[in-house]
């Protein structure tokens, strides 16, 4: 029989009341990730809140990025990438077999690295999402809808009278507000971003920045960095991975001023990494 | 102490500072350059030749008392060797040529693009590198043996399922060249598609898009330049195919909208006469530089076209 668990295994930190106004979307137990042979990824254990950001930070080769790519299953397209243990969303087991991956996808954005606009033109790039999904889509919900997202994403003004030049056109920034602007617009309720603004410009990873930031009042949002500023910055939570495993997890602000661990306490003041 | 000294002490290679000779340097530059100019100056030449050669014998041709220009040009039937009057109106050649290059085309662009997405996006690594070869292989094959493929099993086969075809046609025959065409077709889309960068893939991957998805709206339009290249090329490998259609498609200049008749191609008419038993002297010796000129000409109308086209369609990706 299962009994009840003494109090001292539940979450206790001292954020245990923000968590209740922001239940779980993304949880994962025991989840463990291997490429062929090497196993990338260690009994994981994690929860990422709802409209908040949460940050993977650590050095890199510690995982993180394998680990997002999990939770859309971008790693479906990976040769010899498989996965066991937990990960689900409250609904959906995202590793079983029968989970549909477009539909996994519809729900779980995803922005890369560098800037990967489609060589097409801006309300092309917006449009491909939305044209692959909605089934009754006339011209002018799908305009509607373009304009929503290049809003959202803070683009509108700059390409409103150019949506039919290319998207390769732009500025690396804008190209990266493009993609957000993408992902947006086939109405995800999770967005993952892979170190969005690694290859970005000062000025335009902070416009980058200040757009998460609002985004979160909607999306709940997974960033992988590299850069402590940015996690410190913008997120609400902090996860620090090192080798393949998560070692300190919790409110940002916890992690950067009061780690447990002497590891994280290394990474996040720059003595390793 | 020693380990210090050692550490302070600059590699011997930096104290000697004996460099390379700068002469010798700049002597091998100039001559890279020189030897590579001269390469490019002979490529040239040839060309140049070529053309001069086709162009003198074309002048010969046209001061011939039987041949007028505007009656080549304009001309529908062409008879060398007929009786006394002998007409050298172009247009029938053309047209056999059009006729088994449109027939290749059609056999060799979809089954080639089709390979193509299947080796590049759907066949597992493995699968591919033991396909891809093999269709390469079929480059290889002598086009001798298309001939004959195309006479003894083509023909028979096109009869068979009740198509009216002559013994000599030009639908076996453009066939047999469609076939030649396709692993041109095939490889080089394929290479196209896979210079498609993976982040491509990823960003349509990444939102909800299926493998069909993925392919044909993303892929093959980033590879479009890619696709038409390969598709020129093999188009212009058509047009200058000459073993096949001189084996198979017949040997009469035949002005006709129905394929299934014999027709004779502008190559094949010039392997014909080429290997025949006439004169230096004669007309119809000095015809096949005419028609060669009007062939180098459609040829080069294609590739221009074909680059303008692509430049027009081209999604750079970079």
């Amino acid at each position: 029989m299962k009994t009840k668990m003494p109090s001292k295994f539940l979450p206790s930190s001292s954020d245990s009341e923000s968590d209740q106004h922001h239940p779980n979307v993304v949880s994962m137990e025991d989840f463990c990730a291997w490429y062929g042979d090497f196993q990338a990824l260690h009994n994981l254990k994690l929860d990422i809140p709802e409209n908040r950001v949460t940050a993977f930070i650590g050095p890199s080769g510690c995982g993180k990025s394998t680990l997002l790519k999990w939770i859309n299953r971008m790693n479906d397209i990976v040769p010899g990438a498989h996965a066991s243990g937990k990960l689900v969303l409250p609904d959906i087991d995202i590793l079983a077999r029968s989970t549909d991956v477009v539909a996994l996808r519809r729900r779980i954005g995803i922005v890369f690295q560098k800037p990967n606009p489609f060589p097409k033109s801006i309300f092309d790039n917006i449009a491909f999402g939305p044209r692959l999904h909605f089934a009754n889509l006339p011209k002018s919900d799908l305009d509607d809808l373009v304009e929503w997202a290049l809003k959202k994403a803070a683009l509108w003004n700059e390409v409103k009278d150019r949506l039919n030049k290319s998207a390769l056109g732009l500025s690396g920034g804008q190209q990266q507000r493009l993609c957000i602007a993408r992902a947006i617009a086939v109405g995800p309720d999770i967005l993952l971003m892979d170190e969005p603004c690694s290859a970005l410009d000062p000025a335009s990873t902070s416009r980058i920045e200040d757009l998460i930031f609002e985004l979160r009042e909607q999306y709940s949002i997974v960033i992988v960095t590299h850069n402590m500023q940015q996690a410190a910055r913008c997120s609400d939570r902090t996860a620090f991975f090192f080798e393949g495993r998560i070692v300190e997890e919790g409110a940002t602000e916890d992690v950067f001023t009061r780690p447990q661990e002497q590891q994280t306490e290394d990474y996040v003041t720059g003595k390793f990494g | 102490m020693a380990v210090a000294d050692t550490a302070n002490q600059k590699p011997a290679v930096l104290q000697r500072r004996q460099f390379r000779s700068l002469a010798t340097t700049r002597f091998r530059e100039w001559f890279i350059l020189a030897a590579l100019a001269c390469c490019t100056a002979f490529t040239l030449l040839i060309t140049v030749t070529i053309v001069c050669l086709l162009v003198g014998q074309t002048i010969q041709f046209f001061s011939m008392p039987e041949t007028s220009i505007s009656d080549f040009l304009f001309g529908l039937t062409w008879s060398p060797t007929l009786g006394n009057e002998k007409l050298f109106g172009i247009w029938p050649l053309i047209c056999g040529t059009m006729w088994v290059t449109v027939i290749a085309m059609c056999v060799a662009l979809p089954l080639g693009l089709v390979t193509a997405i299947y080796l590049s996006e759907y066949a597992p690594k493995r699968l591919r590198n033991v396909l891809k070869p093999i269709l390469e292989l079929l480059a290889g094959i002598p086009t001798v043996v298309y001939g004959f493929f195309a006479l003894v099993v083509i023909t028979p086969a096109l009869q068979a399922i009740g198509i009216q075809v002559d013994f000599y046609n030009a639908v076996s025959a453009g066939i047999a060249v469609g076939i030649l065409c396709l692993p041109t077709v095939a490889s080089l889309s394929e290479d196209a598609l896979q210079a498609v960068p993976r982040r491509l893939r990823e960003a349509a991957y990444g939102l909800g898009g299926t493998k069909f998805d993925v392919s044909l709206k993303v892929v093959v339009p980033a590879a479009l330049s890619g696709i038409i290249s390969a598709f020129l090329l093999a188009a212009a490998r058509a047009i200058g195919e000459t073993m096949i259609v001189a084996m198979a498609a017949g040997a009469l200049a035949n002005l006709t909208i129905d394929p299934r008749q014999q027709i004779q191609t502008m190559t094949g008419h010039m392997a014909s006469t080429a290997t025949g038993d006439i004169s230096n002297f004669d007309v119809r010796y000095y015809s096949i530089y005419a028609v060669a000129l009007v062939l180098f000409f459609i040829t080069l109308t294609l590739t221009v076209i074909g680059n303008v086209v692509r430049r027009r369609f081209q999604e750079a990706y970079d």
